[in-house]
């Protein structure tokens, strides 16, 4: 009697179900590894090779390692890292700190500003270099502008000189990431425990001393989190350089992912590019490593930015207004006007253009550049518009987004409602895959997509992001699903719920929030990609951020500003219309994906 | 006919022995308390029979039938969470189908139960709302609701009331009982509130530390306590204890204990507890409301002893009077109607109830 209980109990069947979730989430950590170690290890060992122009397995130790750190070029890139993590980290905290601490103060309209301080996150640095490039431009944009106030002498001309063009790289990259820091500084600030702040009032501590000896010291690790982000944007930035000067004039704003990329893909110098790959990897490493131990003891909360309306409730005499809305108006120019220049450039002649510069008010309106830009503008020699390239990105996004927000629901309610042994550390291994750079992938993703035969195609670009986005998606549900009370799930087992019921009629249901944050994620991460775009694909199946910069590097023929700036707008419009009507959960994402 | 039968049940988190040999068991219709402070084991043993936690050792029988490695759905149980565990995306109604819906139960017949049960608990009203909607007291009926629509044969509760203000908690306690009078379901109800415990149960197993320490009715747990442990436990105030000896001044057997003017207390025995002492040494329990102010109808009274003791603190609470005692060092708390209450300061006169003191041996700690 008792004997057939306890075999009714363990059935074949029971048994199987209990390995249901590993069995499921068995290929993401097998994708999740190779990705993590086996490509990592296979771009340490080519470093190790003689490999030029094809991948070669001849053992030549560190000589790879030895001639990159003679190479007279890429002392100049990890100059020009230092130079620029130091100025683009520092004044990008700074000015973010500034404008989180000023929104802070119960301003009108709050999430109006908070908009236009962080719509540059939404757009690819391919396209805000583009632009930005154009501004550089002594002969059209601000220079020209200056001058045209009767200021003849003044000189702006960053991009082509030598010793300055970093700056119009700092420059830049700061005007994209201050949001960023200031969405963090933001959370941060609104996370303090509003009774200290009164508490300090009572006091009778000033605005500035309850900002700088109370609150400011109590968000300590939020400065950690936004630093260490910071550096490994620096660390990896490619886009911005490529779009911005190209690594010029000549090869004065060389960086090491550009230069990995230019070893690798122009020179046929693989070996030395698997080694400057690898140094890159060490760098995020060390960045990564130290802001871990000094984030180590901290624990604070992550309040989301738009939670709570904080701030410190004081008497605000009219002077301290008009400052502060004063302060807010002139920043926010600075973040409107490259936006308006390339919005109305795009409805204004060429010869308009050409005599008045970039920044001034159109004296013509028509629409011409638009359908030109989208069908029959020439890039790369075909002159088909970015049409085609545009489809592409859409072909692209679409089922990567789905595919790899799908996979992190599933591993996300797995690592945290169905653990199993190891499974921990099988989270951690996906963790690392979030600080890949994408150099360290190149060579590996290169060689394994002409392996299975989607090399140069669109199909390849959709697996290479789902496994890169494999990662992000697990941790964004993981942490999301930790928060989901077991009880819950205890409740329903005794409702003889399984896996599948339990994760379709409990947890999926509990998920809106988090789905439209992954998905805006990925959509915008993938729609701005460009290195995997650039160098996995050709031709015309490259996605529209290698259109783009194929079509301002295009630079033999005269530049037609009103249909480049079409054809940025097309560029740029799906992921901006993303963060205006999900820009709550853009934030969101951001936070998020920033304080791991 | 025994509803759940629990032998030698061990569990073992890594090194740690959570549960060390349980034995346990419920009678078909019994309402069965657990109780003891946090991390005693009694969550996990609860878990354990409702199919959340593996076994370690030992047997789990529901009716006659084995469980151990059956799956939570088919051991024919129902379960009401700490936290309700109310499914937040679905209907009040659709949480109490959910479980029906699962195992298949048809369509008419899930109606005709979840409306029988939401008359019972008089739910009807908020069947289409969601959890979020409700107040506590309301989420705490939907979670019952759910259990109820399973007919099951083993009801077990983990600590439902302690999410509740204090008001509503005895409210609610109220009605768990009427519940279960009405429908009579073999119950295991979780909790560290010993008054629940109390009020509810027909049998309370008093847990610590892994170990059953006593089960047994109300009347014995709370009279005739197995150890300090189970004696310190259940009560409040606590039951007061008192390092004391055992003397026979003529062959009446008494307890002494040195008292703080420098004298020394003599309290008689009632007969047979002398000789069952191990040692002369014992430990003297007395719970707080067998003390009384001595007066004409207990002072001569059969069991009852008489001393005086300084009054150090009084606490009126309104309907009784609480007051700490000097027993030579010892603090012990007195319960008084108001009428009879001390004045702080006063040297008390007092009665104490020896018939019902218990005694404890100092190195078992157990019930002599």
């Amino acid at each position: 009697m008792a004997g057939q209980a306890v075999s009714a109990g363990t059935s074949t069947w029971d048994r199987i179900k209990k390995w249901t979730p590993i069995f499921i989430i068995a290929p993401s950590i097998l994708a999740s590894f190779i990705y993590v170690f086996v490509f990592a290890g296979w771009t340490f060992y080519i470093s190790l090779s003689d490999s030029t122009l094809l991948p070669s397995y001849g053992f030549k130790g560190f000589e790879n390692y030895v001639s990159l750190w003679t190479n007279r070029r890429w002392s100049v890139a990890y100059n020009n890292l230092l130079f620029f993590s130091l100025f683009y980290v520092t004044i990008s905290m700074a000015f973010g700190l500034l404008l989180a601490i000023l929104i802070d103060q119960r301003i009108r309209a709050e999430s109006f500003w908070r908009t236009i301080f962080l719509y540059p996150l939404a757009v690819s640095f391919i396209a805000t270099g583009t632009v930005w490039q154009w501004l550089y431009n002594p002969s059209s944009g601000i220079q020209f502008l200056v001058n045209s106030w009767g200021w003849t002498d003044f000189q702006f001309a960053l991009t082509s000189d030598r010793k300055n063009a970093i700056w119009a790289i700092i420059i830049t990259g700061i005007w994209g990431s201050a949001g960023f820091s200031m969405a963090l500084f933001l959370a941060g600030l609104r996370s303090v425990d509003p009774d200290i702040i009164k508490a300090a009032q009572i006091d009778g501590a000033s605005w500035f001393r309850t900002y700088r000896k109370v609150i400011l010291p109590t968000i300590g690790p939020i400065f950690i989190a936004v630093a260490v982000v910071l550096l490994q944007f620096a660390i990896k930035t490619f886009d911005l350089a490529v779009a911005l000067t190209n690594s010029g004039p000549g090869i004065s704003t060389t960086f090491p992912a550009t230069y990995v990329y230019d070893f690798m893909f122009q020179r046929g110098e693989i070996g030395q590019g698997a080694a400057a790959a690898m140094m890159v990897l060490a760098a995020l490493a060390i960045v990564l490593g130290a802001g871990r131990l000094a984030m180590a003891d901290a624990v604070y909360g992550t309040a989301a930015v738009e939670d709570r309306e904080a701030g410190i409730a004081s008497r605000r005499r009219l002077i301290s207004r008009i400052v502060i809305y004063g302060l807010l108006g002139l920043i926010s120019i600075v973040y409107i006007v490259p936006f308006l220049v390339v919005f109305l450039n795009s409805f204004r002649t060429n010869i308009e253009i050409g005599a008045n510069g970039l920044i001034s008010l159109p004296q013509s309106f028509r629409l011409d550049a638009w359908p030109q830009a989208w069908s029959d503008f020439c890039i790369g020699g075909q002159c088909n518009g970015v049409a085609r390239y545009f489809w592409n990105s859409v072909a692209m996004v679409i089922p990567a987004t789905i595919i790899s927000t799908a996979l992190g629901a599933i591993n996300g309610y797995i690592l945290s409602k169905w653990k199993f042994p190891g499974s921990e550390i099988v989270f951690g291994c996906m963790l690392l895959g979030v600080f890949m750079p994408g150099q360290i992938a190149l060579l590996p993703w290169a060689f394994t997509l002409g392996q299975i035969g989607l090399a140069n195609s669109v199909y390849g670009l959709i697996l290479v992001h789902c496994i890169q986005g494999l990662s992000f998606t697990t941790l964004f549900f993981r942490n999301y699903y930790v928060s989901i009370p077991d009880d819950l799930l205890k409740a329903a087992r005794i409702d003889g719920a399984g896996f599948w019921r339990i994760f379709w009629k409990i947890m999926i249901p509990l998920s809106p929030p988090i789905i439209i944050v992954t998905v805006i994620w990925q959509f915008t991460g993938i729609w701005n990609e460009y290195l995997f775009g650039v160098v996995l694909n050709s031709g015309s199946n490259q996605p529209i951020t290698a259109a783009l910069v194929a079509l301002s590097m295009s630079g033999t023929t005269v530049r037609t500003y009103d249909v480049m700036s079409a054809a940025v707008l097309i560029g740029a419009l799906p992921p901006l219309l993303v963060y205006f009507f999900g820009g709550k959960y853009f934030v969101r994402g951001l936070t998020q994906g920033a304080i791991k | 006919m025994a509803s759940l039968t629990i032998r030698n049940l061990r569990k073992s988190f890594g090194v740690v022995e959570v549960l060390k040999g349980v034995d346990l068991e419920a009678n078909t219709g019994e309402f069965i308390a657990l109780v003891g402070p946090s991390g005693c084991g009694k969550s996990t043993l609860l878990a354990m029979i409702a199919g959340l936690e593996t076994v370690t050792s030992g047997e789990i029988y529901i009716g006659d039938r084995l469980v151990n490695s059956v799956q939570p759905k088919d051991r024919d149980i129902a379960m009401v969470f700490q936290s309700y565990a109310l499914y937040p995306t679905m209907t009040v109604k659709e949480n109490m189908a959910f479980g029906m819906e699962s195992r298949g139960v048809p369509k008419a017949e899930q109606e005709k139960t979840i409306a029988r049960v939401a008359a019972l608990l008089q739910i009807e009203p908020f069947l289409k709302r969601k959890p979020g909607q409700l107040s506590g007291g309301q989420r705490q009926r939907v979670a019952m609701g759910r259990a109820l629509v399973r007919d099951p044969a083993l009801f077990l509760f983990d600590e439902p009331l302690s999410n509740l203000d204090a008001k509503l908690r005895v409210d609610m306690r109220t009605e768990i009982k009427k519940l279960h009078q009405r429908i009579g379901k073999t119950t295991i109800y979780v909790t560290h509130d010993q008054v629940e415990a109390m009020t509810l149960a027909s049998r309370i197993a008093v847990m610590h530390q892994g170990e059953v320490q006593q089960f047994a009715d109300p009347d014995t747990v709370y009279n005739r306590p197995a150890n300090i442990f189970v004696a310190g436990f259940m009560g409040s105030p606590s039951m007061n204890f008192i390092d004391a000896e055992i003397t026979s001044s003529g062959g009446a057997p008494a307890v002494n204990f040195p008292l703080s003017g420098g004298g020394v207390a003599s309290l008689p025995l009632h007969n047979g507890v002398a000789d069952r002492a191990q040692s002369k040494k014992v430990i003297l329990g007395i719970r707080p409301e067998h003390l009384s102010r001595q007066s004409a109808s207990n002072s001569g009274k059969q069991g009852f002893a008489t001393m005086s003791a300084p009054v150090e603190v009084v606490e009126p609470t309104g309907a009784e009077t609480m007051a700490v005692l000097k027993f030579g060092d010892r603090e012990v708390v007195g319960r008084f109607s108001p009428d009879e209450a001390p004045r702080t300061g006063e040297d008390m006169p007092l009665a104490v109830d020896m018939t019902r003191a218990c005694l404890f041996d100092p190195a078992t700690t157990r019930l002599i």
